[in-house]
């Protein structure tokens, strides 16, 4: 696409905003952008070595060949558009220093705050439990209400802290029982030597029962619908907790088993080809573009369909 | 890519501003009788305590641990029956509600619904390395060098060149109060770099018992990434 017309649709699209937004009085422009997450959204291995890569992350990306969500805003929206992330490889939702709360509290403490909020988390609290012995696999996963308390205590303080007019998006988080039979269908060396010897998310690269490893997917399901209940209760204020009506927002309709395939993040199922040779669990610079076109086409401020970024 | 260099030292620069710091008390001589993990022929001053308030995130697991926040830093402890909050509180029962009590029996309960203040006691070289957030630890280099005259490195390595595109040093085990596990490092961890250069135990232990900073580039499953020491 010519520089012509990347320029046409941003205003387009603004337009339609700025129109739709006069009558909710609940958008601002895109001025900076802050995100929470974990090594997915730092970049690690996107491009073969075992570091972070964050130049190659699908949020704060400057490599065109990802087009992350923070270029888009720059390209489509304001060339004087910004960031401060804050997203750290190996934090979690709940667990730890780093943990969605903590980097919330980080974004709130920013000057000047930002007004666009992506997150992204959640790999890391299934992957650093431990395995079950019980005839549930996912028996030792946080439970619901702790995965909702988390995310209640980061959503809490972006709602009290953000600019007027902010949007939060929080996307599903992928399933690793997915990656899992892409890092296998990789190549031996995945499944063979590097998950054991690095002991890659054992939770699932341990687990020799298929059915088991579906119990652990599944389990993600019903955190992706936890984001979703949460995020809809704060974007209507039906829990009391967003007074100034700050806009949140997620990709996540519901579960594959609902007949949502390829409709999200936690709905799409990584090729072999998207993810990285390092320890073939995290997405490299492909999967990386997948996710930031997923992202931006469920965005409020985005256009786009899903089906088209995950085809 | 300038404009990202112009935001990043300003970016350092309020990161360390805003690091939640919670202030460290003096503690009494019954918060010394009630210590329940006091390290052997230590005094009342090796000790310090913080005020905390806490947060009760949910219970789960089999065995079942309780995931308890501290609502100014957010950090998250997750609790089994028999584990330890600093040295002065140990985890008595997990169920819907948790209890943790001290040596003398006084108890702390933690419900969910409401957040409860308690006191955390830690000795000095507890504090010797304190994660801060954003894979960065604060070191302390006269703590550090007490860790490693009393216990050393405490770790035993390998070195492995078939796993990763460069070379990594292995941590086979890691002594729970020697140097590499006061820095936070682990079992199974692989070393690639210390500033740059090929890491060493040897250089990492002599580069965090003097002042200023060090990043150490390593693997770890779920934590991959760099670690930065800055070392006061």
């Amino acid at each position: 696409m010519n520089t012509f017309a990347r320029r046409i649709a941003p205003g387009m699209g603004l337009l339609v905003l700025v129109s739709g937004s006069v009558a909710l009085g609940a958008w601002s422009p895109p001025v900076k952008h802050a995100n929470a997450g974990d090594s997915i959204s730092q970049g690690f291995g996107a491009n073969a070595m075992p570091w972070d890569h964050p130049s190659k992350s699908w949020a704060q990306g400057t490599d065109d060949a990802v087009f992350s969500m923070f270029e888009r805003w720059g390209w489509w929206y304001s060339e004087s558009f910004t960031q401060e992330p804050e997203s750290v490889t190996g934090a979690e939702m709940v667990g730890g220093g780093d943990n969605f709360p903590a980097q919330a509290s980080r974004i709130c403490a920013q000057s000047p705050r930002p007004n666009r909020v992506e997150v992204l988390l959640g790999g890391n609290d299934v992957c650093n439990r431990a395995a079950s012995s019980s005839g549930d696999a996912a028996a030792n996963l946080y439970a619901l209400d702790t995965w909702r308390a988390a995310i209640d205590a980061g959503l809490d303080q972006l709602s009290a802290c953000l600019p007027d007019g902010a949007v939060v998006q929080v996307l599903s988080m992928p399933r690793v029982d997915w990656l899992y039979e892409a890092g296998h269908d990789k190549s031996w060396w995945c499944s063979g030597v590097i998950w054991p010897a690095a002991s890659v998310c054992r939770v699932v690269t341990n687990e020799d029962d298929p059915n088991r490893r579906r119990q652990i997917g599944t389990a993600i399901d019903r955190y992706n619908d936890v984001i979703r209940d949460e995020i809809a209760a704060y974007d209507g204020d039906t829990n009391g907790r967003n007074p100034r009506k700050i806009r949140f927002a997620t990709d996540w309709k519901g579960s594959m088993a609902l007949g949502q395939s390829n409709t999200s993040v936690g709905t799409y199922i990584f090729g072999s080809s998207e993810i990285n040779g390092v320890d073939c669990f995290h997405p490299n610079t492909g999967g990386q573009a997948k996710l930031a076109c997923t992202a931006w086409a469920t965005h409020p401020d985005g256009w786009g369909e899903v089906s088209d970024c995950l085809d | 890519m300038n404009r990202l260099l112009a935001i990043l030292p300003i970016a350092l620069f309020l990161s360390a501003c805003n690091e939640p710091r919670v202030a460290a008390l003096g503690i009494s001589d019954d918060e010394f009788a009630g210590l329940v993990a006091p390290v052997p022929g230590s005094i009342a001053s090796d000790y310090s305590a913080r005020e905390r308030t806490v947060r009760l995130f949910g219970v789960q697991g089999e065995p079942a641990f309780a995931t308890v926040a501290d609502t100014t830093t957010w950090e998250t402890w997750n609790l089994r029956v028999g584990d330890d909050l600093g040295r002065g509180l140990r985890t008595n029962t997990v169920q819907n509600e948790i209890e943790l009590r001290d040596a003398t029996g006084r108890t702390v309960t933690v419900a969910r619904g409401g957040d409860v203040a308690l006191r955390t006691i830690t000795h000095r070289l507890d504090e010797s390395a304190v994660y801060v957030g954003r894979a960065t630890w604060r070191v302390s280099a006269t703590a550090m060098q007490e860790v490693v005259a009393l216990h050393g490195a405490g770790v035993e390595t390998a070195s492995r060149l078939d796993l990763f595109p460069v070379p990594a040093t292995e941590l086979v085990s890691v002594a729970p109060d020697g140097a590499l596990a006061r820095l936070g490092f682990r079992a199974g961890d692989f070393l690639f770099e210390l500033n740059g250069q090929p890491a060493t135990i040897d250089a990492i232990v002599e580069r965090a018992q003097t002042a200023g900073a060090m990043t150490v580039t390593m693997y770890r499953a779920g934590a991959p990434g760099a670690r930065t020491f800055r070392i006061e």
